[in-house]
């Protein structure tokens, strides 16, 4: 189990808890005697299998209740610690017995408590004693979520240090995580050649390329993963970006590239090869320079499709609120 | 929700300024402050942190021209833009009856824009408003700088479902009146609009 974990359930655990487990204990060893030393009533035919499954079947509810999400070893863990205590009632309760009578022999004290009053008060009490253990129970592990928007510099940027705020709602995080395109095709020969194909928006096709300086390129790539010749390079030399990536992703205000796509793109050695990033490296995402992108694009791909405006927007602009204002000093 | 005091002949209308944190929300309420005559103003609220963040929200009382014998007050909210404000954010919104979008024109601002907008949908949703019912208008703010988007972007951004929208630089008082008198012709509009609607 993970140190933090269990950091965490030891505080969950506090003085507390012990205290009132050992109350249970007491509580119910005395219980279970007053019990033993009634006139026993005519025991019902129930044969100590049922007894034992029925107390089987109510732990494991109990267990699976206390503690949502737990793990197959946690639950079975729980009913076996259950049942040791429920044991240890009945012992303790027999051991008192033997005790109260006078040095009357242990057997015939564990075949009093055996029956089935106080068997029912000792799996009882042993729910009692064992509730405030649950939280050491240990639950199923889960795959942790990204939050990239928490851990960006935006996101960083936009907290006051030391601010106490709402509970934290993140705009961006987990299922919402940025979406990064998925090639349909390679871009033939986007080797960075040179041969840049200019922009052909075909009726707003997605065919073509635009061109990003390298150095833009790179100042998005971590400096670690640069190759060998990043540097060589004029710092100009464009880098074809196909509008297939580019368009779809405007309406987020960002475009993202997989590391290992834009290594298709980029000058040869200009980052490292995917063999030599490894499989970690090889999905992490390029953010790519939105300000060069957008400018290099024509204004008929922001074209917005006739919309019916809300009835609230039909006005009468002659009708405008006038607000009484003070000339400017 | 607007409220009309017949016996007082008053209509009481919220407006709230709604955008991504430092994009001039509380500018564009200064502005308006510091240039409406004092007798037709309340004194401007501000709970701010000494780095000019917003801490809970900005109001400002101001009282338009009589409409039809009955005095039009609107109050002024701007939000905190902060992410992890999100519950101030709600609350502020209830009740709301016009909001001025304010974007920042940044590049580098742009998708706290978007996130911000998605926020003020989802935020006036839990309310059961939608932007559909609610009067909004887009300010595209800060349109000095160097750093800036094209218009024709933003728009693709923010506002698709092409409502009003226009140019502000907050700080000198670009556009801060004419996004003022946009919203509120629009909400007493739509609250004439209501007020037909109920009476028929």
């Amino acid at each position: 189990m993970p140190r933090q974990s269990w950091e965490a359930m030891r505080r969950d655990f506090t003085a507390i808890s012990g205290f009132s487990m050992a109350i249970s204990f007491v509580a119910a060893v005395v219980l279970c005697l007053q019990i033993t030393q009634t006139k026993a009533a005519p025991e019902w035919q129930i044969s100590g299998a049922t007894v034992w499954i029925v107390q089987l079947a109510i732990f494991g509810t109990a267990v699976y209740a206390w503690r949502p999400g737990i793990s197959l070893s946690g639950w079975m863990l729980g009913i076996l610690v259950l049942i040791f205590v429920s044991l240890s009632l009945t012992t303790t309760t027999s051991l008192a017995l033997a005790f109260i009578q006078g040095g009357g022999d242990f057997p015939t004290a564990f075949g009093r408590t055996a029956s089935l009053g106080p068997r029912v008060c000792a799996a009882f009490f042993a729910l009692m004693v064992v509730y405030p253990l649950r939280v050491l129970l240990p639950i199923r592990r889960e795959r942790p979520r990204r939050r990239r928007f928490t851990a960006s510099d935006d996101a960083a940027g936009m907290v006051m240090p030391g601010a106490e705020g709402d509970p934290a709602v993140l705009l961006v995080g987990g299922d919402e995580a940025i979406p990064v395109w998925e090639p349909r095709s390679r871009p033939a020969g986007g080797r960075g050649d040179g041969e840049s194909t200019s922009i052909s928006m075909g009726g707003l096709g997605l065919d073509g390329t635009i061109d990003l300086p390298l150095h833009a390129v790179l100042a998005q790539v971590p400096r670690e993963l640069w190759g060998g010749s990043a540097q060589g390079y004029d710092p100009s030399h464009p880098v074809p970006v196909p509008l297939e990536v580019v368009v779809p992703q405007l309406k987020d205000a960002r475009i993202v590239v997989r590391l290992l796509d834009l290594y298709d793109w980029l000058p040869p050695d200009a980052v490292r090869s995917p063999a030599e990033l490894g499989d970690g490296k090889q999905s992490e995402v390029v953010l790519l320079p939105l300000e060069l992108i957008v400018p290099q694009l024509p204004l008929e791909v922001f074209e917005l499709p006739p919309a019916t405006p809300p009835a609230w927007a039909h006005v009468d602009e002659n009708e405008s609120v006038l607000f009484a204002t003070i000339p400017a000093k | 929700m607007a409220s009309i005091n017949y016996a007082l002949k008053e209509i009481s209308c919220k407006i709230v300024y709604y955008g991504p944190g430092m994009c001039g929300k509380t500018t564009n309420l200064q502005f308006i402050h510091q240039h409406t005559a004092p007798d037709k103003r309340g004194n401007m609220v501000s709970l701010a942190t000494p780095g000019e963040r917003t801490l809970f929200f900005d109001f400002l009382p101001l009282e338009a021209a009589q409409i039809h014998g009955f005095r039009t007050k609107f109050q002024l909210y701007t939000v905190p833009g902060q992410v992890m404000y999100n519950s101030t954010r709600k609350l502020v919104l209830r009740g709301v009856d016009g909001v001025i979008f304010v974007c920042d024109s940044q590049w580098e601002k742009l998708r706290e824009d978007l996130e911000s907008f998605r926020n003020l949908q989802d935020n006036l949703a839990s309310y059961g408003y939608s932007l559909e019912t609610t009067p909004y208008i887009v300010q595209y703010n800060k349109r000095d700088l160097t750093h800036i988007a094209p218009v024709e972007y933003l728009q693709y951004l923010i506002n698709r479902r092409q409502v009003p929208s226009m140019e502000a630089i907050a700080l000198h008082g670009g556009g801060v009146f004419e996004s003022l008198n946009a919203i509120c012709v629009r909400v007493l509009a739509n609250l004439s609009r209501k007020q037909k609607a109920g009476a028929a």
